[in-house]
């Protein structure tokens, strides 16, 4: 049974996550996960995850954003954490800014574990006001705590 | 572009069915939107989850036939599922949509006039 929260690593969080656009928080929270040795090759890894944009719009609404991709470059599966004050288009079908980003990041074999990864986030941020708690985390481990407790 | 949206079902998962549906919106260039509508008597965090793996798993079909798609979950709690799916056509400016049927055990795509 995949647990998000074990997924996602105090390093892997980035609370003030900086950038305008898309390629700007997906390369960062990329960069987080090059730098703990989950990726393998940087840009291959974001060029991947930029094609999936391309075609999809990963924005699911109320705030949240979840860029992911399968690919050859990742070592194992993987979620990397930011909240971005401002707010980045990440198209939603809401048309609203996306504040917290979930980057995924998958080995292109693990198409199940990817899947069901994808699903249970898309459904924890569906829970009333989540986006709020987790704009007001002060700490990464109490994003990870309170993932832990909704999943 | 055109949108075109597929009333997801829990059975759709069928690779024919899926594959004719990508080839098809991929020839009219245009972006799917994927609905899937949770029954609210059943709703519940597995069920939920189930919902999400079909829409994902489409998300990955469609992304291997490079068509451009979004997702849609919804829970039928205030609204039936046809109010639902007429508020989605009307808001998301749906060209037509496409659902399901079985044809003597077979399931094929059906072609419905969305607007």
């Amino acid at each position: 049974m995949i647990s998000i929260s074990q997924l996602i690593l105090p390093s892997y969080v980035e609370l003030k996550l900086e950038g305008v656009d898309k390629l700007d928080v997906i390369s960062a929270l990329s960069k987080k996960l090059y730098s703990n040795k989950v990726i393998e090759n940087l840009d291959g890894f974001i060029d991947a995850v930029m094609e999936r944009e391309r075609l999809e719009s990963t924005g699911i609404g109320r705030g949240f954003a979840i860029p992911h991709a399968r690919s050859k470059f990742v070592k194992k599966l993987s979620v990397a954490f930011g909240i971005n004050r401002k707010g980045v288009d990440f198209f939603s079908l809401d048309k609203k800014p996306s504040y917290v980003i979930f980057l995924v990041a998958s080995p292109e074999n693990d198409k199940a574990g990817y899947i069901t990864t994808l699903a249970k986030l898309s459904r924890l941020m569906r829970r009333e006001n989540m986006c709020e708690i987790l704009m007001n985390v002060k700490t990464p481990e109490e994003v990870i705590e309170i993932i832990k407790k909704n999943e | 572009m055109k949108r075109v949206l597929i009333y997801v079902e829990k059975n759709i998962s069928n690779q024919h069915t899926i594959t004719w549906i990508m080839d098809f919106i991929k020839r009219l260039d245009a972006r799917l939107i994927s609905l899937y509508i949770i029954e609210h008597d059943n709703a519940n965090d597995d069920i939920e989850d189930e919902a999400w793996k079909i829409l994902y798993h489409i998300e990955d079909i469609a992304f291997e036939h490079e068509v451009k798609i979004s997702l849609l979950l919804e829970k039928n709690d205030e609204k039936t599922s046809i109010e639902i799916i007429n508020n989605v056509i009307s808001t998301y400016d749906i060209y037509f949509m496409i659902t399901t049927t079985y044809v003597e055990g077979v399931k094929i795509p059906q072609l419905v006039v969305g607007r």
